[in-house]
């Protein structure tokens, strides 16, 4: 499948795998939070949201603001 | 400082959204020179309350060295919603904000106009509606209309940001009446003068005008010493609430002798 990922387009062999498969082969730990095609997807439910072709991932960190 | 201003200050906590506070400036985090500069101007500051924000993470395993030195400073984070255009967009943001900052303090910014950055007052409202219903406390960055400020009362808030003048324009208040206006219509409200303070006279005046709080950035950060500049920030606010508390003399409009007149000796006697 294909995904974006931050903005970035993402190949997968897999068609569809969990969000929280996806940040492990990412390497994101801790620190961060993500919205899947712009909804806030809460981290208690990581590993039962499921990402599929075409799916916009967003994937935030703390920044400067104002 | 004098024994009295000490006892004047330390009887003035500021209570906002339930907590206590020594300090009535929100400072933000952005545009210093380094972190360095930016963790040394927020501790000069004396502000307990610290802007931050969200943006897009590109590699997992970096770390976050921004993060972890806010988090050495011990303050109260304020996390924006900078950059939304419409309430969906700041509700989601918000959220995911509450989850990586571990509070439910958001400022929720919603802009309407890309040339002055103003607010849009249409999604405002409907993303505070939304946020409060959902245990959020919003302080909603907004412009100085007194109906607008009314909807967000409506709303649930009970802190309220009008801004001075534009994001970063650093032009100081530009409609002292309208911030007036909201003073004296909701003398309850916790209101914060945010956006568009460039010195630290705007920041007594917003002070003087019974503000509770002043929330700024770019005039810390972008002053030629941003430390020095915090410093005097810090005096400002200090003077500005003393101004308040201690009530200004009624303006006159002609001259009145300070200096007795009854005794004056030879002058004009000719």
């Amino acid at each position: 499948m294909t995904i974006s990922v931050n903005g970035e387009k993402k190949v997968f062999e897999k068609e569809q795998m969990s969000v929280r498969e996806l940040l492990d082969t990412l390497r994101y730990k801790e620190g961060f939070a993500v919205a899947l095609n712009t909804t806030f997807v809460l981290n208690t439910t990581y590993e039962t949201t499921m990402i599929k072709e075409g799916d916009v991932l967003d994937i935030l960190a703390p920044v400067q603001g104002g | 400082m004098s024994h009295t201003d000490m006892i004047d200050t330390q009887n003035d906590k500021w209570i906002l959204e339930g907590k206590e506070f020594d300090s009535r400036m929100m400072i933000g985090s952005a545009l210093y020179p380094s972190p360095k500069v930016m963790k040394e101007a927020i501790e000069a500051s004396g502000a307990q309350i610290v802007t931050v924000s969200l943006r897009r993470q590109s590699g997992g395993d970096k770390g976050n060295p921004f993060w972890e030195i806010i988090k050495s400073l011990g303050v109260q984070v304020l996390p924006n919603t900078a950059g939304c255009h419409t309430a969906q967009e700041a509700i989601t943001t918000a959220m995911m904000a509450r989850e990586v900052f571990g509070t439910n303090w958001v400022k929720v910014e919603v802009i309407g106009n890309q040339y002055n950055l103003q607010p849009d007052p249409f999604e405002l409202v409907e993303a505070a509606k939304v946020l409060v219903k959902e245990g959020f406390r919003v302080l909603p960055y907004t412009t100085d209309d007194l109906v607008l400020a009314q909807r967000l009362v409506d709303a649930g808030c009970t802190t309220l940001m009008p801004w001075g003048s534009p994001i970063g324009s650093g032009r100081g208040l530009m409609n002292p009446y309208n911030l007036k206006a909201i003073r004296k219509q909701f003398p309850d409200l916790q209101l914060i003068v945010d956006a568009g303070i460039g010195k630290p006279s705007h920041a007594i005046q917003a002070m003087e005008l019974g503000y509770d709080g002043i929330l700024l950035n770019s005039a810390v950060a972008l002053a030629h010493d941003p430390v020095k500049m915090a410093s005097a920030f810090r005096h400002a606010l200090t003077a500005g609430r003393l101004g308040y508390k201690a009530g200004a003399m009624q303006e006159r409009d002609m001259a009145s002798p300070s200096t007795p007149t009854i005794g004056t000796p030879f002058w004009h006697q000719a």
